[in-house]
């Protein structure tokens, strides 16, 4: 229950005027009598003496404190929940990795707003989202404990950071106009109106690894950063296929960042630092990055081409095995030719004379940033041209460069003789094409080794036969959309019996390690009552009790008649 | 007053009865009576209603693009038909709106301007005159797409107990052809040629016209073939000169019913070395040389009025020399502050007599970007200046513009600023003009007066009609014509679509400008506008500045601004010894041998964060020289000429291509590391800024992450996005775009700064018609208790929202209560109840005769034992 004029609780003052009343000396009533019968027993009364004297229980005086109470009930409109009445609130948990460090005092506090907030309807609907919006929601329905309940078990703060907008967007648009919408944080960041939020953050000192990288030449090279106020010590240790090695260590001046580095044993390695209460950061895992295999066919003519050779020796990772992966031909003018997988195509047939109109970049992203106005190209007879085709270059309205969609894959068409014309010494040109095989070799199915971050999105190109798994941490799981995990450490991506991946996730968010913007806030734009005030109705014995308070004045009035009010 | 359960009521006979046959409980009493009649109403649920009988209805006429020929036919009708069914007490109020609302009444015919649907401000203006208290609701006659999002509308409407009703007018989709997509290149080189990839699409199968524009300007036509519903059309182009420049394309199909998706754009950026920008108003500029000896690619203009914001992308420095605020477009002065202070630009300005506050940049929005000041001080100002103020207080300026305020509070708001700008001994007049010239404040000096004169100013109202020009400025003419004062000058504040009766105009102000006073104009709205070239002559012939402005905000900055300029004596036109000071060393390697004197210097004071590497040796010690860091980029003042008039002794000066050239490379800041790039794009109505770096920035960004800021147009509010690593060497940051809005940016690696932008967004606000728009109007409606209404006449019956009645409850018991224990206190006071004329008492048996009055106390028992005792005795 509720009052709709809480400042009506002043109207209790009336029990404090009844008792006032009752301390005065009841003082005779003046009476004109036509005898004088009654004088000696007047007599027997004295006018003079206190004014003053002890409160007497009589049941006039309850009578009347019971109904100065009641009244001052009635004033201050008493008022219930509707049994209709129903209020939809949107959580969303920041999903950041910071949060982690927090997650114990979001939840209590979490608890408290929402028995507060269950108090304000008759039935609450939950909607329990996590910010990012990578999941469908974490929880819906009207179970206050099944909501908490959802908190600890599904919320999962390891992720970087990320725009926490389209989340409470998304939640305000799901609760309507008249729903509530909290963001539970560990900081104060600006939030649209009508979002709530309960900051559950206090600044510490951390220290952990903050990026690395693994060179060419097999060294890896490490981060540490403090990200404290103070100075830190921290011992930091290398785990190399189960074995620990101590590392040393070191001391960090307040925002210093230190470099550590060493030779990467065959397969991987994980630095580890001493724990903290930021986790996350303290371990470093790494592979040595290895790209896929592309396996090249190059067709004969092509092959003569000392351009063909060239772009070849600038390519990474390839191979003249079979089945090839890209094919790069030569075609005649004006053909389309068959290939058996992904190709570029290129021409060898003599040039005309005439010069084409300057070449001129379209909106693609493989000609994007790349400087055209040195491509001099001869006429000669085009490829006839699809609606489907792509094209990246053009000389007038004519296309120099597409990309055609086949069924074996893309032809990348450089449709003009490459000899006379400048292609081969303009530099857009061969970076052009190296844009396409990485397009080519990222479809390819085949094994790779990377570094990664934690919680990334991973490209992998599957055969698809098979669902594929990621292992990491003894755990296998099976996700629709493929990411690393969200802890640090080596993983699998592995399709059937064959290993697609073999992976290092690293925490490397500076942002979300760096704790000296956490902080507290606890706003409840709807606690003054105009939630409360829509969800009531005025109280059912409203009326009854207001009868009631005339029942009983009056029959105090009945008493003091009677003289019997004793 | 009302009951909302009268059927208690059916209890007051009873209680009369009661009163009647138990007279002993003695309810004829006046408080006993009125105590319990009041607990009976209290029963009955009392309220109590506010605001009168009547209705009042706010109808909100949709005048925007989109939904102004769909309304035309239908508004007479609506307003005729609610003027027809609404009773007595009722009022319809009709509001007309695009992107600014006006009360029919009160605007006299003006239609408001702009093409956008600013339904959340058009709400606000309604609410903002309904009185107090008075029923209402408001009706909206539109196509229900606002352009702005109508945050918190819902709990101010509610507040207030107002309704929101819908009269939705639809779209005809039939034949309506679009520009689905317009491909560019992000980035192209200069000179380079790049394609621009128009796809149209609609029904039915044919040929559409479509014209390509750059900048505005047609730069190439072509036919769309429309085959199964879409057509592609290309056109190459390729630009000299760096910068960034907007493309559009528009379809002239005839008779297409959509028009607003007929038309989209995208912005290229063409690239190059590093450039310096220089404005200036003399060709062939010696820092054009010395920038380019430097390795800029200068790019000198001299027709600052064409001017685009898009010439700042890619410029490392933007030189302002001897050229005057009010020539240079209003968007690229107001984009100055970004440039600096987010994109790391540097920005230079250079002395002259159309420079600082002679230029008129006091107050405008670079202003806070040079490290001098130009404020009036006392000692400084010129000759006594007589300044008369000739406003616009016609129909037009009856319009809101937000906030509660119209056009013409932000006019006397200039003209307020004005005054307070002028010193003692200045004098000022101001009239209010609508086809007649009205003296607000005739012309005195203003002394002690200022705030009553202010006053007076602020409580000028529009009054109707259009500004007759002539007569207003024939009466500012005769009211300075013989004042004594050193200077004269009159403002015009005109409304550059409204202004009227040119009269005489010519031959007035020649007779103005014989007798030495001049003539600047104000024209609210933009130079295209009808009348906008009538005002360009005023101000022509009255040798004086025009201003054009389409935000009536910027009205006081635009009023200061010209009176500085009239008002203060900024340029010193004697040749002025000068000192070096310390600060040269901060921004060069070595001491500089600067001249030992300039012929002219534009007189300004150095702010406090900003150093001063010269200085005069006169009595102001005034900076010459002075430079200062900006948020992430620099900016410096050069006070003395170093082209054209008044720089003989600069220009002879040996070391002048040495400080210029060191101050350009200071300004132009470092160069940005290898191994970073930035790469922005429109994904929908979405940016998407992708940082990729190698791992020599790894501990850096360690260290310190980069930040992204984005900002609105010209003169945005900074709002930083957040990175989210995508993988190891790569951030992307994501921000939704509101249509018909343009943004820059910066991303700040460490010390250096990444600019992008201008990036436009999908399509004009106004036809984006986004249906969650539509849905936030649906939503609107119900959250207030409105409907969408067929039935137009059924709203005067609506049921008035509940805070038009209070709930009369509280007082009323709380009345009983006080009643009940005044009453108590009564009885225990023993004093006479008070009797209603209705109460009859019983007649006492006998004739009371004079006899003695005595107290009784209250009837006790022993008493009435007693009384038995004495009665026996007494008969025995």
């Amino acid at each position: 229950m509720s009052v709709a004029f809480p400042a009506g609780a002043w109207a209790l003052l009336g029990l404090a005027a009844v008792l006032a009343i009752h301390l005065l000396r009841r003082r005779p009533r003046r009476e004109t009598i036509a005898t004088l019968f009654l004088v000696e027993a007047a007599t027997l009364s004295s006018p003079g003496g206190r004014r003053i004297e002890r409160v007497r229980h009589s049941v006039s005086l309850w009578l009347q404190l019971a109904a100065a109470a009641l009244l001052a009930w009635l004033v201050m409109g008493p008022r219930v929940l509707r049994d209709e009445t129903v209020q939809r609130v949107a959580i969303v948990l920041d999903g950041t990795a910071s949060m982690g460090a927090f997650r114990t005092q979001a939840e209590a506090a979490l608890a408290r707003r929402v028995a507060r907030w269950q108090s304000r309807a008759a039935r609450t609907e939950w909607l329990l989202w996590e910010s990012g919006l990578r999941r469908p929601p974490l929880y819906a329905g009207g179970d206050a404990a099944a909501l908490l309940a959802a908190v600890s078990r599904e919320w999962d703060p390891r992720w970087p950071a990320h725009d926490l907008l389209p989340a409470l967007e998304q939640a305000r648009e799901s609760v309507g106009a008249h729903g509530l919408v909290l963001l539970v944080t560990d900081h104060a960041p600006a939030v649209p109106l009508g979002v709530d939020r309960l900051a559950v953050g206090t600044p510490f000192d951390n220290v952990g690894f903050a990026g690395a990288r693994v060179d060419s030449d097999g060294q890896w090279k490490a981060l540490v950063r403090n990200h404290g106020r103070g100075p830190a010590s921290r011992t930091w240790s290398t785990l190399d296929g189960g074995r620990t090695v101590p590392g040393g260590t070191m001391t960090l001046a307040p925002g210093e960042v230190r470099a550590l580095s060493g030779p990467l044993p065959a397969g991987e390695l994980t630095l580890a630092l001493e724990g903290d209460a930021f986790a996350l950061d303290d371990r470093l895992p790494m592979v040595a990055p290895r790209p896929k295999t592309l396996r090249v066919q190059v067709g004969d003519e092509a092959g003569r081409l000392p351009f063909v050779a060239r772009f070849l020796s600038s390519l990474e990772a390839v191979s003249r095995d079979e089945p090839p992966d890209l094919a790069i031909v030569t075609a005649p003018a004006g053909v389309r030719p068959q290939t058996p997988c992904p190709a570029i195509v290129l021409r060898t047939d003599a040039p005309g004379t005439r010069l084409l109109p300057a070449a001129a970049g379209g909106a693609h992203a493989l000609a994007e940033d790349l400087d055209w106005s040195g491509l001099l190209v001869r006429e000669s007879p085009a490829v006839a041209p699809v609606a489907a085709d792509e094209v990246a270059v053009w000389a007038g309205a004519r296309p120099l460069i597409f990309v055609s969609a086949t069924p074996r894959g893309p032809q990348l068409f450089a449709d003009f003789p490459l000899a006379g014309s400048s292609a081969e010494r303009l530099p857009a040109f061969p970076l052009l094409l190296h844009r396409f095989v990485e397009s080519v070799r990222a479809g390819v199915v085949g094994r790779e080794q990377r570094n990664v971050d934690t919680g990334a999105e991973l490209a992998v190109a599957l055969r698809g036969d098979t669902p594929a798994v990621v292992e990491a941490e003894g755990r296998s799981t099976q996700p629709a959309l493929l990411r690393a995990p969200l802890s640090p450490g080596v993983f699998h991506v592995r399709e059937g019996s064959e290993e697609r991946v073999l992976g290092a996730a690293r925490f490397a968010d500076a942002s979300e390690a760096d704790f000296a913007g956490a902080s507290s806030l606890d706003e409840d734009s709807q606690g003054d009552g105009r939630v409360a005030a829509r969800n009531r109705r005025d109280h059912p014995l409203l009326p009854w009790a207001t009868l009631l308070a005339g029942v009983l004045i009056a029959l105090d009035w009945a008493l003091l008649a009677r003289g019997g009010a004793r | 007053m009302s009951f909302g359960a009268p059927e208690w009521l059916v209890l007051g006979p009873f209680l009369l009865f009661a009163a009647w046959r138990f007279r002993s409980l003695g309810l004829w009493a006046l408080l006993r009576m009125a105590c319990l009649l009041l607990l009976l109403a209290a029963l009955a649920e009392p309220t109590l209603r506010r605001g009168g009988r009547g209705l009042d209805v706010w109808l909100l006429v949709d005048r925007s693009a989109s939904a102004r020929d769909l309304v035309a036919p239908r508004r007479a009708e609506v307003e005729a038909l609610l003027e027809r069914s609404r009773g007595g007490g009722d009022a319809l109020h009709v509001v007309d709106f695009a992107e600014e609302a006006a009360l029919r009444d009160e605007s006299r015919g003006f239609t408001p301007r702009g093409t956008e649907t600013r339904l959340g401000s058009a709400i606000r203006f309604a609410l903002g005159r309904m009185p107090p208290g008075r029923p209402a609701r408001v009706l909206l006659l539109t196509d229900g797409f606002s352009t702005e999002p109508l945050h918190g509308l819902p709990e101010t409407l509610r507040a207030q107990g107002i309704a929101v009703d819908l009269r939705r007018v639809t779209h005809d989709r039939t034949r309506d052809y679009r520009v689905e997509s317009l491909g560019l290149p992000a980035r192209a080189l200069a000179g380079e040629p790049f394609v621009i990839e128009a796809v149209v699409a609609g029904a039915p199968d044919g040929d559409v016209p479509v014209t390509v524009f750059r900048e505005d300007q047609p730069a190439g036509r072509g036919v769309a073939h429309v085959v199964n519903g879409r057509a592609t059309v290309r056109f190459t182009d390729a630009l000299g000169s760096g910068g960034a420049f907007r493309y559009s394309v528009q379809l002239g199909a005839p008779d297409d019913p959509v028009k607003g998706n007929d038309r989209e754009e995208a912005w290229i950026e063409i690239g190059g070395g590093p450039r310096a920008l220089l404005v200036t108003s003399h060709r062939g500029h010696p820092l054009e040389a010395a920038l380019a000896a430097q390795g800029f690619a200068v790019d000198a203009v001299t027709e600052p009025g064409r001017l685009t914001v898009g010439r700042l992308t890619g410029a490392r420095l933007l030189v302002i020399d001897d050229v005057p605020a009010h020539v240079l477009p209003a968007d690229f002065l107001a984009a100055v502050d970004g440039y600096v202070r987010f994109q790391g630009g540097g920005f230079l300005m250079t002395g002259g007599r159309q420079s600082f506050g002679s230029g008129g940049y006091f107050g405008s929005p670079v202003d806070s970007v040079l490290p001098v000041s130009m404020e009036l001080k006392q000692e400084h100002r010129k000759l006594a200046v007589a300044m008369a103020i000739v406003l616009d207080r016609s129909g037009s300026m009856a319009v809101g513009v937000g906030g509660g305020a119209t056009k013409m509070d932000l006019a006397n708001a200039g003209a307020a600023r004005s005054m307070e700008l002028l010193g003692e001994n200045d004098g000022i007049a101001v009239f209010a003009v609508d086809s007649e010239a009205h003296r607000v404040v005739p012309l005195a000096s203003l002394g002690r007066e200022r705030d009553e004169v202010a006053d007076l100013i602020r409580r000028i109202q529009s009054a109707g009609g259009g500004i007759f020009v002539y007569t207003g400025l024939a009466a500012a003419w005769k009211e300075i014509q013989k004042a004594p004062y050193g200077q004269r000058h009159i403002i015009l504040f005109a409304d550059a679509a409204d202004a009227e009766e040119p009269g005489e105009y010519q031959r007035l102000l020649e007779e103005v400008t014989a007798a030495g006073a001049t003539v600047s104009v104000i024209g609210l709205g933009s130079p295209t506008d009808s009348d906008a070239a009538f005002l360009r002559d005023v101000a022509a012939r009255g040798k004086g500045r025009v201003f054009f402005s389409v935000d009536a905000a910027t009205l006081p900055a635009l009023f200061a601004q010209e009176t500085v300029s009239v008002a203060r004596s900024a340029f010193v036109d004697e040749t002025t010894g000068t000192r070096t000071g310390a600060g040269w060393l901060e921004l060069a390697g070595r001491t500089l041998q600067f001249p030992a004197a300039v012929d002219g210097y534009n007189l300004g004071y150095l702010r406090p964060e900003a150093t001063a590497a010269l200085v005069t040796t006169d009595e102001y010690a005034a900076p010459l020289v002075a430079f200062w860091h900006r948020g992430a980029g620099r900016a410096a003042a050069v006070a003395f000429p170093l082209a054209g008039e008044d720089s003989e002794s600069v220009r002879a000066w040996p070391a002048y291509g040495d400080f210029t050239q060191t101050l350009g490379r200071w300004l132009a800041g470092a160069d940005v590391p290898a191994g970073i790039g930035l790469r922005t794009r429109r994904e929908g109505a979405h940016l998407v800024a992708d940082l990729m770096f190698d791992a020599s920035w790894e501990e850096r960004f360690a260290a310190r992450p980069p930040a992204i800021a984005l900002f609105e147009g010209a003169s945005g509010e900074a709002r930083e996005l957040t990175w989210e690593r995508i993988e190891p060497g790569r951030y992307r940051a994501r921000a939704p775009l509101r249509p018909g809005a343009w943004y820059r940016g910066a991303v700040r690696v460490g010390e250096q700064v990444l600019p992008f932008g201008p990036v436009g967004s999908p399509a004009t606000a106004e036809w984006a018609m986004d249906a969650r728009r539509l849905r936030e109007v649906e939503a609107l409606m119900a959250a207030t208790g409105g409907e969408e209404r067929s039935d137009l006449a059924s709203i005067w019956t609506a049921p008035r929202p509940n805070p038009t009645s209070a709930d009369a409850r509280p007082f009323v018991l709380l009345l009983a209560l006080a009643l009940f224990l005044v009453e108590a206190l009564r009885v225990r006071m023993g004093l006479a109840p008070l009797r209603s004329h209705a109460t009859v008492e019983p007649e006492p048996a006998l004739a009371p005769a004079p006899a003695p009055i005595v107290e009784t106390p209250a009837v006790r028992a022993d008493d009435e034992r007693r009384r038995r005792r004495y009665g026996a005795a007494k008969r025995s």
